[in-house]
């Protein structure tokens, strides 16, 4: 998982699936350095003490039934980016 | 569309790093196209133990209360304002090996999320099983009008109660409740009165008492009267076993005979009741006004004074509401007159005072601590 602060925004409110976020790298001390857009953030990898499950909603469609869900994953690391990011000075960035 | 390491290392320049700063392989990361969004997916914190319990098999997961077998929480949602993206586990930092060429891998990532679910263990609402069981009493084997079972089986009151197996278990084993024919029932309040009495009457004739007799004899007896699950339920719930000794629960017994004698919704002369109460009693048991306790209150302030029938497992499982009805019936209450009333509602965080102290106000009179409502307010 990766967690940082603010939220995603496309400039033309478009859906986001499909869409590209950004670029991430790990230095060589392992940090990992995330770009997006013309943002840089720099990163930990972190443990969570407390783990996350992700649990999916099964039966969506029967409406009358107990509703299910069923747990797909567990997340027990998450690239943590707690700083604000800093922007890329320079050149104008045309294609993303 | 995809992008390609000349893209990815133009900008990397742009943020004024060389390819030899970082690793070699880096991660485009990238939504996939159907995004999983927080109504499909959600995302639960959960303790390292119940990680565990996961991970060994079943969950179950009830709108807002989560149980695993033994123990039960309340689901709270949580914000945050920071973005959580959620993938598939990614090499990181040490597990890249070290490559000679530079290398993109795509990373798909499923949905952005803003909330994530915490657990907090609490304690169950067990008030409902006894209310849903109230409704297939059993009132003795004469009484059984169909060869059919009655009642809930365990499965079937699991769907009901939102509590843990084990809670559900223990609770069932602390209950007037009988599994007949794998289905559960509430043992009716007269047949339970009319099961000791006949021990009592049995005893009597005999001129004995119950601590002069042992274990077999009692099963033997009350054979006639009723199945064996039911007169062990009895047992259990009316006697001290201890070894081959038998005594009765001196305060179980007296609240089963106050309930049964106080008629519903009707106040009874106490002079009148407390006679009629000793004189039902077994041999060896004698009333206690502070058996009352959970089951009636005594009210000294009316001429003559009352006892009103206000059990324990007829009142709301809400605090506010419960407490409601209590002042309503009193309007103060000492610690040990209320506490049978409210102590069910506690928790490992919240016990009686802290409970009353929040929800109620206290006040002294004559060094005597007193609590009532914190809504109404009372003329001395």
């Amino acid at each position: 998982m990766i967690e940082f602060q603010g939220d995603l925004e496309t400039k033309s409110e478009e859906a986001l699936g499909n869409k590209v976020i950004g670029d991430l790298h790990f230095n060589h001390e392992g940090n990992p350095i995330m770009i997006i857009g013309h943002h840089i953030l720099h990163g930990k990898v972190q443990e969570l003490e407390k783990p996350l499950v992700v649990i999916t909603k099964e039966n969506d469609d029967e409406p009358d039934e107990n509703v299910k869900y069923s747990v797909t994953a567990v997340i027990s690391k998450k690239l943590i980016f707690k700083t604000r990011p800093k922007p890329i000075v320079g050149e104008m960035i045309k294609k993303l | 569309m995809d992008r390609n390491l000349q893209q990815v290392n133009t900008i990397l320049n742009l943020a004024k790093f060389t390819e030899s700063d970082i690793k070699k392989e880096s991660h485009v990361l990238q939504f996939i196209p159907q995004i999983l969004d927080s109504k499909q997916v959600k995302l639960l914190e959960v303790s390292k133990t119940t990680l565990e319990y996961i991970k060994s098999g079943e969950s179950e997961d009830a709108h807002v209360v989560m149980c695993s077998n033994s123990e039960t929480f309340e689901l709270k949602e949580a914000e945050t304002s920071n973005s959580l993206l959620v993938m598939p586990s990614l090499n990181h930092g040490k597990l890249i090996e070290a490559t000679d060429s530079r290398s993109l891998k795509k990373q798909e990532v499923f949905g952005v999320y803003h909330t994530y679910y915490e657990m907090r263990l609490t304690k169950p609402k067990l008030q409902s099983l006894r209310n849903t069981l109230s409704k297939f009493p059993y009132k003795g084997k004469n009484s059984e009008l169909s060869k059919d079972a009655v009642g809930l089986s365990f499965t079937e009151l699991k769907n009901i109660i939102q509590a843990s197996e084990e809670e559900v278990i223990n609770r069932l084993q602390e209950m007037p409740a009988v599994k007949m024919r794998g289905k559960w029932r509430l043992l009716d309040v007269g047949f339970m009165f009319g099961w000791v009495s006949y021990l009592d009457s049995i005893l009597r004739e005999k001129q004995l008492t119950l601590e002069e007799v042992t274990l077999l004899n009692v099963e033997d007896w009350m054979g006639l009267y009723d199945i064996d699950d039911v007169n062990a339920k009895c047992i259990s719930l009316f006697m001290e076993v201890d070894d081959d000794s038998l005594k009765w629960k001196s305060a179980a017994v007296s609240q089963l005979f106050a309930l049964y004698l106080l008629p519903e919704l009707r106040a009874f002369d106490s002079k009148d009741f407390f006679t009629a109460w000793q004189q039902s009693m077994p041999i060896g048991v004698k009333a206690n006004e502070e058996d009352l306790n959970g089951v009636a209150l005594v009210d000294y302030d009316s001429t003559p004074s009352l006892v009103k029938y206000l059990p324990e497992f007829e009142l709301p499982e809400d605090i506010n509401e419960r407490l409601d009805i209590l002042f309503r019936n009193r309007t103060k209450w000492t610690l040990q007159s209320i506490t049978p009333y409210v102590q069910p509602l506690t928790d490992n965080n919240l016990n009686v005072a802290a409970l009353l102290t929040k929800y109620a106000r206290s006040s002294t009179i004559n060094g005597v601590k007193y609590y009532s409502s914190k809504y109404i307010t009372q003329t001395e």
